[in-house]
């Protein structure tokens, strides 16, 4: 092996020394000979015979020559470099193909690279911890009835038809935590927005409160200070402490080395910074940034939530609020973890436990935590899966334009390929002549592209994020994406470099030299470069198909009647921390804040609400008309606590009935209003108005007094769902986290001002936080739908200038082969006319085909994108036509240069040409 | 690549230029045209060195790393390559040496026992 090192050294010094050693070996040789005549004139010989006779004897010089070269070098490699060399001259040869391939390539390859780098960190990405794969997170799975008490957290369906959740409580992860011998760490957390007050400024911020090891567990080191340790985590309220994450500490205090020991306060509570989590570390839920860390333990005091009489979660077994991860033990299979840490936690839950039939059902389930809490994927999975294809598609474009480019040049080509041919060259260095050519475009495209994807890796992300997921904003470019791009570029260049090396290689067994340019070579390839043509019309077909779809689902959306007027609100979010206001003082509040805000100038109406109405999610309730028979699962509608102006605000008709007035409060009769999708759905063929019913949310009956119109709900696609609204003052928690709508005479933004300083004036530590107007609310619940169509009509009519340029090279290659039979119909009396029409037939034809082969594709791609679309039937005929139209039109245009310099060929001169 | 050369009674068998050489350089240093000169004079001349295959043998040696080269200059003053034996190349020798003896003793038996 060592001397197989040396070996290849020594070819490596003889690679890029070729001079010196060729000098070397010269020397030798000359001296050789040199003595060998000294020897020979010793011998009595006239030295210039001697001279004569020594070069004899030595023998053949060139031979030696080549030999040593040959021994000295590495020669696949010195012929990449002559190909590289060669294929270099050639493209310069061509600037004008060579800059229109390189372009495509680069627009190719850089969409891509940004969609791919967008993607990744939607799929693949992991948490930034030390061996992510080891982690598992806990969840428990039921069968479909609810066997815990109320989830603070997800509950939803599995595959198995009942329900699971990631939410454990308290005393059950500190039962599972005793357990260490089944896993190596714990690592407990509970994420949620606070108001942090820092040097009198209060604003939200995310923040996770984490179990105490957990820096360890994961091996997050300290960027500055130290990080949390369990000491801090050992009582309730025992170590008012944070951490900061890195991006925090640059966006709010500039890096700055004295933000340890700082105080600030969290929900109002004072608490001590101590250090800064290093590296990219934000919190253990894919896709947020967690800008704040604290002990699970300080939960009472920053995040109380009344229960059972007390506002601590860390002794009722009745909450279930906490997510786990655990490690894994090298030396504990990951089944029998799972089973020693399910009987844990079976026997620690069952006195709360719901003795339903199929509680037997209830079991833990270790599931992948190498994401930690990941809603990221099931959320844009979808999303990032469809612009990776529409993506492919365009380089498949791109690739099919080149091959066609690089097929008309290799045709171009023929006499240089048959020459070489002649002269000895095997038909695999031709081939390999050809792709190394392809290569060297696609490694430019290549690097154009990344440059492009670089510049370009955030205009993706950009677009989704129109919503508010600011988070996702991150992008990391790293060596994946590289990869991605490198592999990309060499399969282009491999599969556009085919054509042309195919072409090449049957060249090579049909023809010499004598017969370059036959007619039946030129057929074979107008054949195959008909088929390319009619592939770019297919793929482009295809594409804009797609983005038709995507742009059609747009308009359907944004046509969709709101149901209320969304001109002129202005809307932000106020969150009355639980640590200083009780339910009463927090009714109060919002009470003042209506009627300072309404005094305002250019306000006309003020209302409050607990779910935004358009993209705010759901909350949900208990209704039971009060008289009809008790069914045995609780029937559950949609509610919303609102203020007394709430209708008026937002503009949503009352249709029967009365809105709610300032005479409905706390004391008054319980009341609500129903929307008509209610009234229908539980009073098909009665009148509403009237009746009561019982819920949850209020106590004691509640008399329905009113039906209003249907508006859209949680987003714009689902149908209204039921819905009763009740005054918020009537509702049985008090109103803390409310969204604040105001009617405005003029521009909503011009009395933000003024509502900051009158919020400001009830309560300074308040952040407002979601500002916006109704129309950028509603706008931003299509962010996603319009970054689709934005990017996959951009895609489209890059495609279609893609196939344009493929049809009108075609076209004009097929033009100037059949010069001459053109001229020979035109000589016998063809008219110019029918030549044109001919040739336009031609191309008609081939779109034709493109065409209906797209749409085939098109259909049954459809199916996987069927729930992105809005409004649209099986077939969307609107955009199935106009695709077809636009593809006529745009290829006949193309084709018409061509058509024309046909029909004007002098048949007198094409026939002497030939 | 057709070689015209026909056979001749004094070519070297092939592969066994590689020993001859390093068994050359056991006495010290010396360029090629001393080694080709030296195998012929040692072997009285019954053994011609094809001057066309001794400079990719040498060559091939150092790659092998088992002689070094340097720059020196000869007895009548012309600036030459030498070569020398390195400890590898010793090693090798003795190697070379031990197979050649046992695959001569060998055909020696087989031939003996043919003729006789």
């Amino acid at each position: 092996m060592a001397t197989r090192i040396r070996v290849f050294m020594a070819k490596l010094r003889g690679l890029f020394g070729r001079q010196r050693s060729n000098c070397e070996l010269e020397n030798e040789i000359q001296l050789h000979i040199q003595m060998l005549a000294d020897r020979f004139v010793l011998q009595g010989m006239k030295p210039g015979d001697a001279e004569a006779a020594a070069r004899r004897q030595f023998g053949n010089t060139t031979l030696l020559r080549e030999r040593h070269y040959r021994q000295r070098t590495l020669s696949s490699l010195t012929t990449l470099m002559r190909d590289l060399h060669f294929g270099l001259r050639q493209l310069a040869r061509n600037p004008i193909l060579t800059c229109v391939a390189i372009t495509s390539l680069a627009l190719g390859i850089g969409a891509n690279t940004a969609i791919f780098t967008a993607a990744k960190r939607v799929l693949f990405d992991t948490l930034p911890v030390t061996n992510p794969h080891q982690l598992r997170m806990l969840t428990w799975v039921s069968g479909h009835e609810l066997p815990v008490p109320p989830v603070w957290g997800d509950v939803g369906p599995n595959e198995a038809g009942g329900l699971t959740s990631n939410s454990f409580s308290y005393p059950v992860f500190e039962e599972m935590r005793k357990r260490a011998d089944a896993v190596e760490s714990f690592v407990a957390f509970k994420d949620a927005p606070m108001t942090a007050t820092i040097d009198g400024h209060a604003e939200t911020i995310s923040g996770e409160l984490i179990s105490g090891n957990a820096f360890q567990a994961l091996g997050v080191k300290p960027e500055l200070g130290r990080t949390l340790s369990p000491a801090d985590d050992l009582a309730p309220g025992s170590g008012p402490v944070v951490v900061i994450s890195d991006g925090f500490w640059t966006q709010r205090f500039a890096r700055s080395p004295l933000v340890v020991g700082k105080s600030i306060s969290l929900n109002g509570v004072p608490v001590t910074i101590i250090g800064v989590s290093s590296g990219r570390f934000a919190g253990l839920q894919m896709g947020s940034s967690m800008q704040v860390f604290a002990p699970l333990t300080m939960q009472p005091l920053i995040l109380p939530k009344a229960q059972n009489g007390s506002v601590s979660l860390l002794d009722n077994p009745q909450s279930w609020w906490l997510q786990v991860l655990v490690r894994l033990r090298p030396d504990v299979s990951e089944g029998r973890a799972q089973g020693e840490l399910d009987t844990t936690l079976r026997q620690a839950a069952m006195p709360v436990l719901k003795h339903t039939g199929d509680l037997d059902r209830f079991h833990l389930q270790f599931a992948p935590g190498d994401r930690g809490l990941d809603y990221l994927r099931a959320e844009y999975a979808r999303l990032s899966y469809v612009l990776l294809a529409i993506a492919g598609f365009v380089l498949l474009l791109a690739c099919l334009n080149l091959a066609n480019l690089l097929l008309a040049r290799s045709a171009s080509r023929q006499r240089e390929l048959s020459t070489r041919m002649a002269l000895g060259a095997g038909r695999g260095s031709i081939i390999r002549q050809m792709l190394t050519e392809a290569l060297l475009l696609s490694s430019f495209g290549g690097i154009a592209g990344l440059l492009l994807g670089y510049l370009g890796r955030n205009v993706v992300l950009r677009l989704l994020t129109n919503s508010p997921q600011p988070e996702l904003e991150q992008v990391q470019f790293d060596w994946r994406v590289l990869l991605f791009t490198l592999g990309i570029s060499i399969a282009t260049g491999i599969l556009f470099g085919l054509a042309p090396a195919w072409q090449a290689m049957r060249m090579a067994t049909y023809c010499g030299l004598r017969e370059w340019g036959g007619a039946t070579v030129n057929r074979h390839r107008l054949w195959l470069d008909k088929t390319l043509v009619i592939g770019q019309i297919a793929v482009s077909a295809t594409l804009l198909m797609g983005a038709g779809l995507f742009v059609h689902t747009l308009v359907n959306l944004n046509r969709i009647p709101l149901g209320f007027d969304s001109n002129n609100i202005l809307l932000f979010r106020l969150d009355l921390p639980r640590t200083r206001y009780s339910d009463a003082q927090m009714a109060t509040f919002f009470k003042q804040l209506e009627e300072r805000l309404a005094s305002l100038p250019g306000v006309r109406s003020v209302t409050v609400n607990n779910i935004g109405i358009i993209g705010d999610g759901h909350s949900g309730a208990n209704f039971h008309v009060l008289g009809r028979p008790k069914e045995k699962d609780p029937v559950r509608v949609q509610t919303n606590g609102v203020g007394a102006d709430f209708f008026e605000t937002l503009g949503i008709p009352i249709l029967q009935g009365r809105a709610f007035n300032q005479h409905d409060n706390s004391t008054s009769p319980k009341v609500a209003v129903v929307n008509r999708a209610l009234a229908e759905k539980f009073f098909p063929n009665e009148n509403a108005i009237g009746k009561t019913f019982e819920t949850d949310v209020v106590e004691g009956p509640v008399q329905i007094v009113g039906i209003a119109a249907d508006t859209r709900y949680a987003d714009l696609r689902t149908d209204t769902p039921p819905t009763f609204y009740a005054p918020y003052v009537q509702k049985s928690n008090g109103p803390s986290r409310m969204m604040v709508e105001l009617r405005t005479l003029a521009d909503p933004a011009s009395v933000l001002t003024e509502a900051r300083t009158t919020v400001e004036s009830l309560d300074a530590d308040l952040p407002m936080t979601d500002v916006r107007t109704m129309k950028e609310q509603v706008r931003s619940t299509l962010a996603d739908e319009r970054a689709l169509a934005q990017l996959a009509g951009g895609f489209s009519l890059l495609a279609l200038v893609l196939a344009s340029i493929g049809i009108y090279g075609m076209m004009a290659y097929a033009v100037t082969t059949r010069t001459g039979e053109i001229g020979l119909r035109m000589a016998l009396g063809a008219q110019a006319r029918q030549v044109l029409s001919r040739i336009l037939r031609e191309a008609f034809c081939l779109t034709g085909a493109g065409i209906v082969l797209g749409l085939i594709a098109a259909l049954w791609l459809t199916r996987f994108i069927r729930v992105m679309l809005y409004g649209l039937g099986s077939l969307d005929a609107l955009t199935l036509g106009s695709t077809a139209v636009l593809l006529i039109v745009v290829s006949l245009l193309a084709a018409f240069a061509p058509a024309r310099r046909a029909s004007r060929i002098d048949p007198i001169r094409a026939l002497r040409h030939d | 690549m057709a070689r015209n050369k026909t056979p001749d009674a004094g070519e070297i068998l092939q592969g066994t230029l590689d020993l001859l050489i390093l068994r050359t350089l056991i006495l010290g240093p010396a360029h090629g045209h001393t080694i080709a000169h030296s195998i012929e004079s040692t072997s009285e001349n019954a053994l011609e060195v094809e001057q066309g295959s001794l400079y990719p043998a040498l060559h091939r040696l150092e790659d092998r790393g088992l002689v070094s080269s340097e720059w020196g200059v000869s007895d009548n003053n012309r600036r030459a390559k030498f070569y020398r034996l390195t400890a590898k190349g010793h090693k090798e020798l003795a190697a070379a040496t031990s197979r050649w003896r046992r695959m001569t003793r060998a055909i020696g038996l087989i031939l003996g026992e043919s003729n006789g």
